[in-house]
């Protein structure tokens, strides 16, 4: 079976909207060009031919459950295409305040 | 940038890398800081002020709310040979009813324990600096 590039983005953001507690970040303008129509969704996910990168905010904490639910959901789509031997990276550039008021997070951490 | 380890302690091993920039890791200890008995505010100064707009500004666009990062710096120091070290600076202003010394050691403790659960990241040091004690903030 044959994937497109853009093709796999939109299969990866698919999955992502099934990972409680991220959501794909707005790149910063330097990373985006004035020319191209902005699908900003689309912008958070960088395909090569052996890297994927994604561009995450995190509405929940700690981090690397979270990370990990999301690369076993995302790994097991990319099992499925030609992008099965590449490398994965998984970027968050940023935390939602969500995060602090969720469920579980400790209120204080004195001692 | 900083790569973690997000391992789990069945010891399944991870084949992703797994990174989280700089406002991430402020953003923690701006939360934990403020939980602080004794700290009135924390104060961002004007580069602070400037690149949070910009951030706050690109993640308002899809309906998010960025958690502050202001009064925090993080410094990444990638020479050393045991792996990057992580350094924070943070400035705050207490209250005259609480010791300062005692507040700002409440903070780095506070701090890194914070960043330790959030990210499994364990800090090289938290630099805390009391630029103001406000006398009509209570404790």
């Amino acid at each position: 079976m044959t994937t497109s590039k853009a093709e796999l983005a939109g299969i990866l953001l698919t999955v992502l909207k099934g990972v409680p507690g991220l959501r794909t970040a707005t790149p910063s303008p330097a990373q985006t060009s004035a020319g191209l129509p902005w699908d900003l969704e689309l912008l958070a996910v960088d395909v090569e031919d052996d890297l994927v990168e994604i561009s995450l905010v995190a509405l929940a904490l700690p981090l690397p459950p979270l990370l990990r639910r999301a690369e076993h959901a995302l790994r097991s789509a990319l099992d499925d295409t030609e992008w099965a031997p590449a490398r994965l990276r998984l970027i968050v550039t940023d935390l939602d305040a969500a995060a602090f008021t969720a469920r579980g997070y400790p209120e204080r951490f004195e001692s | 940038m900083l790569t973690i380890d997000v391992a789990d302690t069945a010891g399944a091993v991870s084949r992703a890398e797994c990174v989280l920039t700089e406002p991430v890791i402020a953003a923690i200890a701006v939360h934990a800081t403020t939980t602080v008995a004794g700290v009135v505010r924390l104060e961002p100064g004007l580069a602070g002020l400037a690149g949070s707009l910009a951030r706050s500004a690109r993640q308002r666009i899809k309906g998010l709310d960025p958690a502050p990062t202001e009064g925090v710096r993080v410094e990444v120091d990638r020479e050393d040979p045991a792996g990057p070290c992580v350094r924070l600076e943070i400035d705050l202003v207490t209250s005259a009813q609480d010791q300062a010394a005692a507040v700002a050691q409440a903070v780095q403790r506070a701090v890194t324990r914070a960043v330790a659960g959030a990210t499994g990241l364990a800090l090289a040091s938290v630099s805390v600096s009391i630029l103001d004690i406000d006398p009509g903030a209570g404790g």
